[in-house]
């Protein structure tokens, strides 16, 4: 077990999950869990993968995030389905540290959401990547969000190769709530990423921002596509994508789509692929900074 | 300390025409001329952001630095706040003031808030904030300022430094230049704001790619005057001619 422990924390896992609530997951298994009074996690490992049911009461509001790691090292599948439960007025944060290393990994995850009325869920999933991994990534989620709620996502991979990487946002907005989905990801060598938002802005005043960054710092392919439904009134939406480009022989792609069908709501977007600007690696260099350092610098600031 | 010997640019159109200027060391030396004269240009020659089609010599303390890289002569101790200055995605002031430090030149200050309150931007309210597009563009221009007072060049071009910050604050900038001088270091100040050489110690006038003239700021500020007033009377025999 230590030695499992000792892999995560060589890859980058922080270690403060070890005295945090948390529910930590290697391959299908769950290898340690601490729970949070509110927060009801049951488990139920079978033969297609681990299911997992986070059921947070009413009013709960924990004050530090929740640790909710998947990890795989060594070859072989992780297939986990989450179905997750915020009740009324209840605000909670989950940090997915995502730790990988080995060949011919699979890591696919499907989560189910419900924010209830006036309630709050921030998921952030941070990945771990080791120097030579050769991963399948397949990301799942879909939800509602109820009047007044809030949801908010993070997904990142940025360091070392990405892999093949399908993740997948599919979320209902009802009345006066407002969601938040954020990706980013650089790729190296040989990386094919997919980046899909939908987002049906259905409840009046609902609102959306979808962002991507992507880069590519390799021979890649990379494509983002992200389609907003401004439907209730007064919906207001926005897709902001860019993918940058450092090399030759790079394949992105960037499709915001815009369906609005309610005179009173609004949806905007913005979509650039582009090399880095040159002045900001020029503005960098002023200060001292060599070329590669100075791209290191921006690319950090743009997938923070 | 910044010596430029017969230094043309361009391929076909020359953009600067053999340009002679010695700056010496710790004087804020002005350079003024119209839009499109080469100011811009003649910095980015002399920082190393332009470097084909450059004739001539750039020599800075007895060194030829034609070859070098931007980092390079900013190692040396040259830098530059460019005209229009970069944004930066999730970069907050705070770190952004930070970057200045790994290859500093001298550690002239190492309290950001000081700074800050330096170039009159309130430290509480900006710290935290984005060098991003969210900032106006003399609050970029203010931070750039900060940014490079973390550095201690010993040689800094300030390319219209006023320019986005509002006339009132010309104190401000007096006041900067007054603390980059005091501590030894020497300013090239590209403008064309006639009140910004009231703070210079020797100036020049850029004109069409060429240096017109060299002298005290006061010379070459009513020189100035009069070739606005010959480039005027120009325009209109241009258009006479015409018709
Ligand atoms: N990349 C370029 N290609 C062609 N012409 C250029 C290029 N860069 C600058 N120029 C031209 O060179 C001339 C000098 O430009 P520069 O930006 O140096 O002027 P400036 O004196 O700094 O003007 P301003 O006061 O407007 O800042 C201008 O006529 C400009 O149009
Ligand atoms: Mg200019």
């Amino acid at each position: 077990m230590s030695n499992i422990f000792n892999n995560l924390f060589s890859l980058g896992l922080p270690k403060d999950i070890l005295n945090s609530p948390s529910l930590i997951v290697e391959g299908n298994k769950v290898i340690k869990e601490i729970p949070y009074p509110g927060i009801l996690i049951e488990k139920h490992e079978k033969l297609q993968g681990l299911f997992i049911n986070i059921t947070v009461l009413e009013n709960i509001k924990p004050k530090k995030p929740i640790h909710l790691c998947l990890s795989k090292i060594g070859a072989g599948s992780q297939e986990i389905f989450v179905d997750i439960l915020v009740g009324k007025n209840s605000k909670v944060k989950f940090i997915s540290h995502c730790a990988f290393k080995g060949k011919n990994i699979k890591h696919i995850t499907k989560t189910n959401f419900k924010v209830k009325q006036n309630a709050y869920l921030d998921i952030e999933e941070i990945h771990y990547h080791d120097k030579d991994l050769d991963i399948l990534i397949d990301t799942q989620s879909k939800g509602v969000v109820e009047d007044y709620g809030t949801y908010k996502s993070l997904f990142k991979i940025d360091k070392n190769n990405a892999g093949k990487v399908n993740v997948t946002y599919e979320v209902d907005v009802l009345n006066y709530a407002s969601i938040d989905i954020e990706t980013k990801m650089a790729g190296r060598d040989g990386d094919d990423i997919f980046v899909k938002d939908i987002i049906y802005l259905k409840g009046k005043h609902s609102k959306a921002i979808s962002k991507s960054r992507i880069v590519a710092l390799g021979k890649m392919r990379a494509e983002f596509y992200g389609e907003t439904y401004g439907i209730g009134d007064y919906a207001r939406g926005h897709i902001d994508c860019s993918e940058i480009i450092r090399c030759k022989d790079v394949v992105l792609k960037a499709t915001p789509v815009v369906v609005v069908n309610n005179p009173t709501a609004k949806v905007t977007h913005e979509a650039a692929i582009g090399s880095l600007d040159k002045k900001q690696i020029q503005t960098l260099m002023l200060k001292g900074y060599d070329e590669d350092e100075a791209v290191e610098i921006i690319v950090r600031g743009l997938l923070k | 300390m910044l010596k430029i010997k017969n230094l043309s640019y361009g391929k076909d159109k020359k953009i600067l025409k053999n340009i002679n200027l010695e700056i010496p060391k710790n004087e804020i030396f002005a350079i003024i001329g119209p839009n499109g004269a080469g100011k811009s240009t003649l910095s980015s020659i002399i920082m190393g952001l332009i470097k084909d089609n450059v004739d001539g010599e750039i020599i800075f303390e007895n060194k030829l630095i034609n070859n070098l890289e931007i980092f390079e002569r900013a190692r040396l101790g040259m830098t530059m706040a460019p005209q229009s200055v970069a944004e930066f995605e999730g970069i907050t002031v705070s770190e952004y003031l930070d970057l200045s430090k790994k290859y500093a030149i001298n550690n002239w200050f190492s309290d950001k808030e000081e700074v800050l309150k330096l170039v009159g931007l309130n430290p509480k309210k900006y710290l935290n904030r984005f060098v991003d597009n969210t900032l106006s563009g003399g609050e970029r221009k203010r931070i750039e300022l900060a940014s490079i007072l973390f550095f201690g060049p010993k040689f800094v071009i300030l390319d219209e430094i006023d320019s986005g910050i509002d006339f009132t604050s010309i104190e401000d900038i007096g006041k900067i230049l007054h603390i980059l001088k005091d501590k030894d270091a020497t300013i090239l100040m590209i403008t064309h704001n006639e009140k910004l050489l009231d703070f210079a110690t020797k100036a020049a006038l850029l004109c069409n790619g060429e240096i017109i003239k060299t002298g005290s700021p006061k010379e070459i500020k009513d020189f100035f005057e009069k070739c606005k007033v010959c480039e005027l009377e120009d325009k209109i025999k241009e258009v006479n001619n015409r018709e």
